[in-house]
């Protein structure tokens, strides 16, 4: 059986800027089993545990670290965590990115969606995988990690909405300057890299050679999501919901995706209930028949937080 | 040695601490990381005649001392609980005990049915699921539906029959009452509490189904005074929840009259909650100066 609760020391924190931190926890198991995607539960003095997508992992000192940015009194508690306190994490949890097969990655991240994107990146280096980031932020105060990134991205481009740093824009700006600068450098290759979008709905991402993960805002991975598919390449998100238990068990944390419906219908009822329970029954005519939506819904803690956008229901 | 085993009714489980329902799903998630044969027994998430797909999200949400869920029932269906989710319990040596629900009176006499030849400890009827439109919660709230449903569902039945109480009701007592007349040997309780949280710049519930069920350490003061109250009205077995999170609550759940107790929202923070708690009955039950835990059952001395 597999060990999921674990008491992680913290041994490094950054103040990045007013309202995010940079926290570096001891764990070899987590450091060693860990991939890109993937994230923690960790518990403060709030009721529920937070998630966070692992921000970085250090195998060979045991460690793995989390870009928390304070929102409310829950996230705010662990500004205030002490270097050497211990504290309860689960994991690592759910499906993280899959990286299999690809020469050329692209990366789109806004806010505190960077975070897992520096892990995705430090991976996807180590396995030789060409990549191209392009983020977006507020302005020049907001901006995380963008030394980071530069310095292991191929190409990177820092967008603000004030244009205070980088190109004025969005992220989604950004990325289509790197993906006009890599198409006219590709020249007729290009379209050799691409396949068919229709084969990401069942994560089969065999023989694409390229692709755009994705992980930020609702709409800014919504907008980046069309744009790949218009461009033609397979394209992964990394998206967020309201969880509790983050293992699978309740539930709570649903994502809206476009399956192979099992076609729920209410069946005329063959094997009617005899004649005794007619006193019940006359109790209920009011009852109407229930409309179970089109689409299934998975949960973001196990089948995600990372789904090919194909399956996503925006 | 202390004994840990208990009953409820006919019933004996190897200690009081089930999995309440739909915190534990259908126990494959947990058995990749714990050994779900050791506690007394598996409550599985409540399970329809159909798929249900349950909620849109948000479907939880959290606040003092607790949270509030609207899954909504999200379930395989019977013949995908029949066909995987049991037999995998049974392959881990769960002792399961099928919490069923249903739109219609129809549903749960033919899930019922249904689960007449399968090797089940119990069957739960889930009278109570605050997040649902139809049945569930309106058979629930009324007397003499859970009487006669319970009555036709025993009826059809080998295995035990319980019933899960809401506590959104004027008198729980009442539909204790109802749940003995109608033949069931013990009654669960209890359910969530409706409640609303509210995004004050939004002006909206955090909840996309709006209200939802509150659970957690927060309602357990009102748990313990419903078993209390359920206990001097019945005369079967009372199977105790509502926000459990140590093993002196688990005590004083089975002071109040609970025969067994559920561990639910407490688990979903903390996964190794049941079996952190296994571990400290024994030294509680010494302090507590009983050589069965069953013998805390009902051993509440009220002011006169």
């Amino acid at each position: 059986m597999r060990k999921i609760e674990h008491d992680c020391t913290l041994i490094k924190k950054t103040l990045l800027n007013q309202d995010n931190i940079f926290l570096t926890f001891q764990s070899q198991i987590i450091s060693d089993t860990a991939q890109p995607g993937q994230f923690v539960a960790i518990k403060g003095p709030a009721f529920l545990r937070r998630p966070f997508g692992i921000a970085q992992v250090d195998r060979s000192a045991g460690t793995f670290s989390l870009g928390i940015r304070k929102k409310a009194a829950g996230t705010a508690a662990f500004f205030d965590v002490e270097i050497g306190e211990t504290i309860s994490v689960l994991g690592p949890l759910g499906h993280g990115f899959e990286l299999d097969g690809l020469e050329t990655l692209f990366i789109i991240g806004g806010g505190t969606g960077i975070y897992p994107l520096l892990f995705l990146l430090e991976t996807a280096k180590r396995k030789g995988i060409k990549t191209y980031i392009a983020t977006g932020f507020r302005s020049n105060d907001d901006v995380l990690l963008a030394e980071e990134m530069n310095g292991l991205a191929d190409g990177f481009c820092l967008a603000t909405e004030d244009g205070s740093s980088g190109i004025k824009g969005f992220a989604q700006n950004a990325l289509e300057k790197l993906w006009s600068d890599f198409s006219n450098n590709c020249g007729s290759n290009l379209e050799d890299l691409k396949s068919d979008v229709d084969n990401f709905v069942e994560h089969s991402f065999e023989n694409s050679k390229i692709a755009l993960f994705c992980c930020g805002p609702h709409p800014m991975m919504q907008k980046a999501a069309t744009w790949a598919r218009q461009i033609g390449i397979q394209c992964q998100v990394s998206l967020e919901e309201r969880m509790a238990c983050g293992i699978g068990i309740c539930r709570t944390c649903a994502v809206a995706v476009k399956r192979e419906s099992d076609a729920v219908k209410r069946e005329p009822d063959t094997e009617v209930i005899k004649a005794d329970a007619g006193a019940i029954k006359n109790k209920i005519d009011t009852v109407e028949v229930r409309h179970e939506p089109e689409f299934d819904y998975d949960r973001c803690c196990v089948e995600g937080p990372v789904f090919p956008a194909e399956v996503v229901q925006w | 040695m202390v004994d840990l085993s208990v009953k409820v009714a006919a019933l004996t489980l190897k200690n009081p601490i089930i999995a309440a329902s739909g915190t534990f799903g259908f126990g494959q998630e947990m058995a990749e990381f714990f050994d779900i044969s050791t506690i007394g027994a598996i409550s599985t998430k409540g399970f329809t005649r159909l798929p249900r797909k349950g909620n849109p999200a948000p479907r939880v949400a959290e606040c003092d001392c607790g949270m509030l869920n609207a899954v909504g029932l999200q379930n395989p269906g019977l013949e995908v609980v029949l066909q995987q989710e049991l037999p995998f319990m049974r392959s881990a040596n769960a002792t399961i005990i099928a919490n069923i629900a249903g739109d219609t009176a129809e549903d749960y006499i033919y899930i019922t049915e249904r689960l007449a030849q399968e090797d089940i400890a119990a069957i739960e009827l889930n009278f109570s699921c605050p997040n649902v439109k139809e049945g569930c919660i309106t058979f629930g709230s009324d007397p003499k539906m859970i009487e006669l449903l319970t009555a036709e569902c025993v009826k059809r039945s080998p295995h035990p029959i319980w019933v899960k109480l809401t506590p959104n009701v004027t008198s729980i007592s009442d539909m204790a009452k109802a749940a003995e007349q109608g033949g069931a040997v013990a009654v669960s309780l209890i359910n969530t509490l409706l409640g609303m949280v509210i995004d004050i710049e939004t002006r909206r519930p955090i909840l996309h189904n709006n209200t939802g069920g509150y659970s957690g350490p927060g309602i357990k003061p009102v748990a313990l005074r419903m078993i209390s109250e359920v206990y001097n009205s019945v005369s079967i077995p009372i199977v105790g929840m509502g926000g459990i999170s140590s093993a002196e609550d688990v005590a004083a759940f089975m002071i109040a009259g609970a025969s067994a107790i559920q561990i639910g929202t407490g688990l979903l923070v903390e996964p190794s909650l049941p079996w952190k708690i296994l571990a400290e009955l024994p030294e509680l039950c010494r302090k507590l100066k009983v050589d069965r835990i069953s013998e805390l059952t009902g051993t509440l001395e009220l002011w006169t």
